[in-house]
């Protein structure tokens, strides 16, 4: 991918800024294009772009790009809802409170699918991510726990592999595991 | 330029591939993704959630199995009471399952009963007041205690409702019936904290004994004047019993101790100098509310 002759893309819209931050940041900020595997094109701030560790060495290798970026491993679905998240995250980078980070990051999953969680990993780890690969991992964790097998097999979609023999076999073993499952 | 290759596992774009040749793509699957992701996600769940997690299918039962998630576990919840003798004596029995996990379900379970040592023996029995007691363990996770028993002598004597603070590894691998190599006698000085081996009487196995080294009756403990480092005999005492007992107090020779005493005071053996901060404030928890006779 050569890098155009075209001129960097200046736009007049502000990102709202939080009450705290100060403002000369968001004067005019530039816009990177994304353009995800299923060939949706995203108009992304700089500075979320930025958050994706991928897409930051591939504009530190070549620093006056503009074309649009591809991300072949992305689909738009779970690229959009990272793309929220990292709005957020932006946030507390200028205005760091780890209590508000936590609170802000919780409801972030706590409104998504198991399938939304499922999806945004893959995406998360490969524009390499790191908070939000630890907060989605977190809450995958999170929902695994305590479970019945039969939940964590309906949700993320996994076969049954065993025989019935084995089955047995695992239940007996991991009996005290299951004492405190919650219900499905 | 490419996009900088990143650490995704090749099975996933594979995956993703072949989603995209079929057009339509199938409810994510946990399986399918990266797997330093899922090895994380893993590492996050609990004993009870990886077990779990190990009913799922076979690639996740694998998985859950591996020796590096349960460390960890092991050691956050067991690491404490567990010593050299205890995974001894679980190779010993177990030769053919040797994994964290089974040993770590085994502890849980109740099912392996574990050497380790027992403060406070016989909890709020006087003779055993400030001592530490060789015991086989089992766990009951019902009520969060252990069951103790004692090896057996004249009687065999089993504790029930041991709470965790009792607990802990052997700190030497000396058996509860064999006579500890003391290797500080030359070091010892007043204010040292000690445990010596005391026995009631040959039959018997040794418990370890909390002491402080004291001075001589006419050292009268002026750090510039004071000698008793200097001197053959070494006074122990046990302050838990009151001045004018006959346990309050022994003398040890520096010289040549071995093993002293007699039927009557019984039998003073081994000493371990305590060095450890942790190991000395672990005695003045357990210190009783009033001294003995």
């Amino acid at each position: 991918m050569s890098s155009s002759a075209e001129n960097p893309t200046l736009t007049t819209e502000i990102t709202k800024p939080s009450t705290e931050i100060a403002t000369e940041t968001a004067q005019s900020a530039k816009k990177i294009n994304l353009k995800t595997s299923d060939d949706q094109i995203f108009e992304v701030e700089e500075s979320v772009a930025m958050e994706f560790a991928t897409v930051k060495s591939f504009f530190e290798d070549a620093p006056s790009s503009t074309d649009t970026v591809p991300l072949p491993n992305v689909p738009a679905k779970p690229f959009s809802q990272v793309i929220e998240f990292c709005k957020e995250q932006i946030k507390f980078k200028a205005n760091p409170d780890e209590t508000e980070k936590k609170k802000s990051n919780s409801e972030f999953v706590k409104e998504k699918t198991n399938e939304d969680l499922v999806e945004m990993i893959p995406v998360a780890n490969y524009l390499e991510i790191k908070d939000l690969l630890d907060v989605l991992n977190q809450a995958v964790a999170d929902r695994i726990q305590n479970r019945s097998v039969e939940y964590v097999r309906s949700f993320f979609g996994i076969d049954n592999d065993f025989t019935s023999e084995e089955e047995a076999l695992l239940r007996e073993e991991h009996a005290w595991a299951f004492e405190d499952v919650d219900e499905d | 330029m490419p996009l900088k290759k990143v650490s995704l596992g090749s099975r996933v774009q594979e995956i993703v591939e072949e989603e995209e040749e079929e057009g339509e793509k199938e409810e994510p699957s946990l399986l399918d993704l990266p797997e330093l992701a899922l090895e994380c996600i893993l590492e996050r769940l609990s004993p009870a959630g990886l077990c779990s997690m190990a009913g799922v299918c076979s690639s996740l039962r694998d998985r859950c199995r591996s020796d590096h998630l349960w460390e960890r576990h092991l050691t956050q919840k067991w690491g404490r009471v567990i010593g050299e003798s205890a995974h001894k004596e679980w190779q010993w029995h177990i030769p053919s399952n040797d994994s964290i996990m089974a040993l770590y379900l085994s502890l849980e379970s109740g099912k392996f009963s574990f050497p380790a040592q027992v403060y406070n023996r016989e909890n709020g029995h006087v003779g055993f007041m400030l001592s530490c007691y060789d015991a086989q363990l089992s766990y009951d996770s019902k009520t969060d205690t252990f069951q103790a028993r004692y090896p057996p002598f004249a009687r065999q004597t089993i504790e029930q409702s041991i709470h965790w603070e009792r607990l802990r590894a052997p700190p030497v691998d000396t058996p509860a019936n064999v006579l500890h190599t003391t290797d500080c006698l030359n070091d010892l000085k007043p204010g040292d904290h000690i445990e010596i081996q005391w026995r009631r009487s040959k039959e018997f196995p040794y418990g370890w004994w909390y002491a402080v080294v004291g001075h001589q009756e006419f050292c009268d403990g002026n750090e510039n004047r004071c000698r008793c480092q200097h001197n053959d005999a070494v006074v122990l005492e046990f302050s838990q019993y009151t001045p004018g007992s006959r346990w309050r107090q022994t003398m040890i020779s520096r010289k040549d101790h071995r093993e002293a005493g007699n039927e009557a005071d019984g039998f003073y053996g081994g000493i371990r100098k305590l060095y450890k901060a942790e190991e000395i404030s672990k005695w003045k928890q357990l210190w009783p509310n009033q001294i003995f006779d």
